[in-house]
């Protein structure tokens, strides 16, 4: 039980931050230009097109490399400019379940006809979601860009500054690992 | 100069907001990774066109592997013999959603996002999974590119 508990914190901590690092650096750097670069109220015109808005970020979100996480922050960063939050549904949905070498792999994999299916329903289903997300902040009458981002706060400062060094340093030893890592494995061949 | 000083710091406050999350989201998700292999859960989804289509979401669904990491995965459960719509749906929930981004959409949007996530990459995965299964070839590709999907 301890063991694999040890195991699991192992891999949580070592090969799946190590699979995450570097997009979420790109994702919270990507989310900070955006932050700083972006009109301060896209939602003047995400709220005439709102349908528009969301075929952008499919279109954004279909080529694109980032993982569920890695897409977060860049999400979050739209939201708080004024993009619609359906639009942002779509570039979370769209974003990490496909990109340029996925679609080649299930191409690979299954055949075009597969890949058809795939590309249209993944599409379909977040335009669909991406809708029904606009309609339910709405019909609650709130604001998605009040809200987002609320619950961090629940922390005192503290805990964040110690959280957020903990964080600094696994991912710096990760960057670490994996270049000498690297450097083995050239070596080796 | 300043201008990439104030990207920096609107990246921090970001940054900030999500480490305490990054880190519960990753201790979780690597405790479910070791009492449960990704790679033995063909044994659970069952035979029929929608049952394992379905099976196959909701385990990927807090499984946290990106996209390129779901596919020796997804490859594994189609050589296992998940059909092809199973093996689909578990490529679209895995990278979708995980308990990771689950607590780092807790942290950075808002309840309601945070709880749509996962339910939108359910439902894109089983209609994506279920409409292959109905309208797809069922055939199998030739073997040779399932031992290479990815050309290496």
């Amino acid at each position: 039980m301890i063991q694999k508990l040890k195991k699991g914190v192992k891999y949580a901590y070592g090969e799946l931050l190590t699979d995450i690092a570097n997009p979420f650096i790109i994702g919270i750097l990507i989310a900070g230009i955006i932050t700083f670069f972006f009109p301060e109220d896209l939602s003047l015109w995400a709220n005439d097109h709102g349908f528009l808005s969301m075929l952008i970020m499919l279109a954004a979100g279909i080529p694109m490399y980032v993982c569920a996480t890695s897409s977060t922050p860049i999400a979050a960063a739209l939201i708080l400019k004024g993009l619609n939050p359906g639009a942002a549904l779509v570039f979370l949905l769209a974003g990490p379940a496909t990109n340029a070498a996925t679609i080649n792999i299930i191409k690979n994999i299954f055949n075009t006809r597969t890949l058809v299916i795939y590309l249209s329903m993944i599409s379909v289903c977040s335009l669909g979601m991406g809708y029904l997300v606009d309609w339910i902040y709405t019909a609650i009458g709130i604001q998605a860009s009040a809200t987002v981002g609320q619950a961090a706060e629940l922390f005192p400062e503290n805990i964040q500054l110690g959280a957020a060094f903990i964080l600094a340093i696994l991912l710096i030893f990760n960057m670490i690992y994996r270049f000498v890592h690297r450097t083995n494995r050239i070596d080796s061949h | 100069m300043s201008v990439i000083y104030e990207i920096l710091k609107a990246s921090w406050y970001l940054y900030l907001d999500v480490a305490v999350f990054m880190l519960f989201g990753f201790f979780v998700a690597g405790i479910l990774f070791v009492f449960f292999k990704p790679d033995r859960i063909k044994q659970y989804l069952g035979t029929g066109k929608i049952k394992p289509v379905i099976l196959s979401a909701l385990f990927g669904i807090p499984i946290p592997l990106c996209s390129c990491g779901v596919v020796p995965v997804a490859v594994g459960l189609k050589k296992q013999g998940a059909n092809n719509g199973a093996a689909l749906s578990f490529m679209i929930a895995t990278p979708e959603s995980g308990v990771d981004s689950i607590a780092v959409s807790w942290a950075m949007l808002d309840p309601i996002m945070t709880v749509i996530r996962p339910v939108a990459g359910f439902i894109t995965a089983i209609s994506t999974g279920i409409v292959q299964n109905f309208f797809g070839d069922s055939k199998v590709s030739s073997d040779p590119l399932i031992e290479n999907p990815a050309g290496g």
